[in-house]
């Protein structure tokens, strides 16, 4: 157990609630600036994708898991994002430094379009609508062949910043991780403040979050916005990460791992994000490392993979659907209160009553 | 300000699906009173606390607060122009802190756009530290120390109440819209209520429409009273003269 | 000319309408909606395939066999899965059921391999003449056996005593708990009757498609026509399926090159800008 002796509001909304905890994190950084020296290319480009991941995971978790309001077209501001700092970069030689936030605005601006109409849908009707728009931008992107060279995708090349290259996959580790902080913090700002507070109330209740005089308008398209900024800047450093793009890398497939993503990891926690995008780039490498010590029916079976995802999807949302960062806090709570803790402690609250049809 | 022209509803008319649940309804309030609104189950109490706040759209009739129509506005609009109001079941954030929910009672007074809070710098941070100051005091004011931190699903309901009450307090609204504050509540804590209430409009001068349904309370706490049946008002006066009122006792027993 | 393409449009729409009745039967019971309706009318599909070709079961009988399997599937999904998760939130609903497809395709992709198969079911295609169009037999088969289902289901829902009460627990849960209907059972049979239609769908849709494990993303599509539908209503559900149907078809002949594959989605967006409930839903409020 701990105890707590605040002296002063804000300490309620610092970053880090412990000292001990500070210390952590400045040793998790450390370990993530030395990492490149360590380990061999294979593994920091995995680290690359994972940074990635975790931004589109941050942005996703802010409108799903925060707002409440199911995205299953994430996949279309990422790709827009990803042609827009293909095409800026490519055609109109555009220095990077302002391809990548210029990404993030498009992307924003198709959160726009979709946040705008999307006010008066409610969940289900909000998810198969962005699905559709996850469609048509797929389409777009193979039938607009002039801009982006259709099924034969874009040419990307690596970032240089002024006289800095970012040829090398450690070297673009290093920006990535940077624009991964920067966008970590952006976050952690947003959820302490009262925009953060009006997403959340968004979520919980519209009814009350009205009558706190929370505009809904404003808030649901900001939260698509942001959202859809953080997909756009993901997709541009994925644009230059792959060095190559096409309609193939933005189908609903991937809007659909985004999500598991977030599932998985944590729903509507910034932990959750990181360990979501731990998660699905590590899971392929596991089930592709074990597929030698499986019996060969099973080991050889092309399928493999999206069974497993399939599965393990299911997995989580019966036995823990607040994801790795709930079990990570069950863990963590049963050594700090050892040894009180009761099973009862986490349980659900399960809602039982149906929508009222009037 | 003159005497009736800090709150007037009048004329306001609202049907669902053919029934009528307020037909002409019109409603009084000086400021600084304590204004109850009775009536037994299903004569248009809290629709008509709906239509002022604007969950509900009525089809008919005008709102003037301090002198202005507010029936054309937005929920969240109204919010801004001072009136705040509690639910009958209780709609706070259920995930959320009893902290969290308090401050969400500032979120009006907010002077901050979206991009200085992704800063927290300067303005964001002070703006913080005065929202967290300013609920502290309605802490204090409701008793609610020891809940500061808890989730709203783990409080019991009567402390919920008071969240809600202290979450409209937060606000610090001109007028306050109570739906039905002491239902649920036990002997104990409506007394507690009673006291609030005149604590809420004596020392914070905030003004109250609250729909009840336990008398006692209307008869100790309130000053004025209005009587509605099927939609329609049946009387208005002191809550003496209106428990006599012969319409008023034929409404609530019968023949 | 246009008429072929209309009525061509009207089969593959009975098609999505009945996909979208098995997402409706599914929502209208327990709010669940079901993203891998598509992948058990594959399943269906590749299991009188099987039967056929593989066994050489009689089209008929192998038809009968896979519905009895596709109901055992559809009460062991239930059971299994949905069951343990009432009172989820809908999202974790709506990933839940996303998961299941992902892993139904897999499975049926680990079965029966990757390549596409052509299976006529039965029914082979000739031109019908009616007065002066030539209808496709295929077409004609499809609307006649979506016609009859759905008044089988009709008189089910309304005039058998299973129908009219799984009908009563899907209006009110709990009045019909009280009422002594089993809302378990109910829910069990609900998804082994859609699981059932999902078969039929399957089987209609072969003739027109290749079999693939990926077919199932055919079913993504009857999303807009349920949505269009209203999503709870079993005549809304067929209406909207043509209406996606046809209007697909149509775009896919007048319109220029990729505007038939997203036009049902763009018709969607368009619908649910002007009302967000659909055209034949029901404007859900909630009481404070």
């Amino acid at each position: 157990m701990r105890f707590e002796k605040r002296m002063h509001y804000l300490e309620d909304v610092q970053l880090f609630r412990y000292r001990s905890d500070m210390a952590w994190y400045i040793l998790l950084l450390l370990l993530l600036l030395a990492a490149p020296a360590a380990m061999g290319t294979y593994w920091v480009s995995l680290l690359i994708q994972i940074g990635i991941y975790i931004i589109v995971a941050l942005g996703l978790n802010l409108l799903s898991g925060y707002t409440g309001q199911v995205s299953l077209g994430h996949a279309a501001f990422f790709a827009v994002g990803a042609y827009t700092s293909a095409i800026l970069t490519g055609k109109y030689s555009i220095p990077f430094l302002l391809a990548l936030p210029a990404s993030g605005v498009a992307g924003a601006a198709a959160g726009l379009v979709v946040g705008l109409p999307a006010l008066r849908l409610k969940g289900l009707y909000l998810a198969i609508a962005t699905m559709g728009f996850g469609f048509i931008v797929e389409e777009i992107i193979v039938q607009w062949e002039s801009v982006t060279n259709s099924v034969n995708g874009l040419m990307v090349t690596r970032p240089v910043i002024g006289p800095i290259s970012f040829q090398s996959d450690k070297s673009y580790y290093y920006l990535v991780l940077a624009v991964v902080l920067i966008m970590v913090l952006a976050i952690k700002n947003i959820l302490r403040t009262p925009t953060g507070r009006a997403f959340i109330a968004i979520r919980d209740s519209e009814i009350a979050a009205e009558s706190m005089g929370v505009s809904l308008t404003v808030y649901k398209t900001a939260a698509f916005a942001i959202s859809a900024f953080y997909a756009g800047v993901a997709g541009s450093l994925f644009a230059h990460f792959m060095f190559f793009i096409g309609p193939e890398n933005f189908t609903i497939m991937e809007s659909i791992s985004f999500l598991v993503m977030i599932l998985v990891g944590g729903l509507g926690s910034v932990h959750g994000a990181v360990f979501g995008a731990v998660f699905i780039t590590f899971l392929p490498e596991a089930i592709s490392l074990s597929r030698g010590y499986l019996p060969a029916v099973i080991g050889e079976q092309a399928g493999l993979q999206s069974a497993v995802y399939g599965l393990v999807l299911l997995l989580f949302i019966r036995f823990e659907p607040l994801g790795l960062y709930g079990r990570w806090l069950k863990v963590k709570f049963y050594f700090e209160n050892f040894p009180f803790y009761k099973k009862d402690t986490f349980r659900r609250v399960r809602k039982f009553h149906r929508t009222v049809k009037q | 300000m003159s005497d009736n022209g800090f709150f007037r509803a009048a004329g306001i008319s609202i049907q669902f699906g053919g029934i009528k649940a307020l037909e002409n309804v019109s409603l009084d309030v000086k400021q600084g009173e304590v204004h109850a609104i009775i009536g037994p189950n299903g004569a248009g109490k809290t629709t008509l606390l709906n239509c002022i706040s604007r969950q509900y759209k009525a089809d008919s009739g005008q709102v003037f607060f301090q002198g202005k129509n507010i029936l054309k506005l937005k929920p969240h609009q109204v919010v801004s122009r001072g009136i705040a109001r509690t639910f009958q079941n209780i709609e706070l954030f259920k995930n959320m802190t009893v902290m969290d929910n308090m401050l969400l009672g500032r979120h009006s007074q907010r002077a901050t756009g979206i991009f200085s809070d992704i800063l927290f710098y300067g303005k964001a941070r002070q703006q913080e530290s005065d929202f967290r100051l300013k609920v502290e005091e309605v802490i204090d004011f409701l008793d609610l120390q020891a809940y500061r931190n808890r989730i709203i699903n783990d409080v019991p309901y009567g402390v919920q109440k008071n969240v809600e009450l202290g979450r409209a307090l937060v606000m610090e609204p001109r007028l306050l819209l109570l739906d039905e504050p002491s239902s649920g509540l036990n002997m104990e804590e409506t007394q507690d209520l009673a006291f609030w209430i005149e604590d809420i409009r004596d020392d914070l001068g905030i003004t109250i429409i609250l729909v009840e349904h336990d008398m006692r309370l209307v008869m100790d706490s309130c000053d004025r009273v209005t009587a509605l049946d099927y939609g329609g008002v049946l009387a208005v006066g002191e809550p003496k003269e209106v428990v006599k009122n012969p319409d008023v006792v034929k409404a609530y027993l019968g023949e | 000319m246009f008429l072929q393409i209309v009525s061509s449009g009207i089969a593959i729409g009975c098609i999505y309408a009945l996909i979208a009745l098995g997402f409706v039967l599914i929502y209208k019971a327990s709010e669940v909606v079901n993203f891998a309706q598509g992948d058990l009318m594959m399943i269906g599909a590749f299991l009188v395939y099987s039967a056929v070709t593989h066994f050489h079961v009689p089209f008929i009988p192998a038809f009968l066999i896979a519905v009895i399997i596709m109901a055992v599937l559809g009460k062991g999904i239930d059971r299994l899965l949905l069951r343990p998760l009432v009172g989820e939130q809908a999202f974790a609903l709506i990933m839940a059921t996303i998961g299941l497809g992902i892993l139904i395709r897999s499975i049926g992709g680990m079965i029966w391999g990757y390549d596409t198969f052509s299976f006529q079911a039965g029914i082979t295609d000739r031109p019908v003449r009616m007065g002066s169009v030539a209808l496709s037999s295929v077409h004609i088969w499809i609307i006649a056996v979506t016609l009859l289902l759905i008044v089988g289901l009709y008189y089910f829902f309304n005039r058998t005593k299973t129908g009219v009460s799984m009908e009563a627990a899907s209006q009110n849960q709990l009045a019909a708990y009280l009422m002594g209907i089993g809302v378990k059972k109910v829910f069990s049979n609900i998804w082994a009757i859609s699981a059932m239609v999902a078969t039929v769908a399957g089987v209609l849709l072969t003739p027109l498609q290749f079999l693939n494990y990926n077919m199932g993303f055919v079913g993504l599509k009857a999303f807009p026509a349920a949505v269009l539908g209203g999503f709870g209503s079993i005549p809304g559900a067929i209406v909207g399926g043509i209406i996606i149907g046809v209007s697909e078809s149509i775009a896919g002949v007048y319109l220029p090159e990729g505007f038939k594959e997203i036009f049902a989605w763009i018709i969607l967006i368009g619908v649910l800008m002007i009302r967000p409930e659909g055209i034949f839903g029901i404007q859900e409020r909630k009481r404070v």
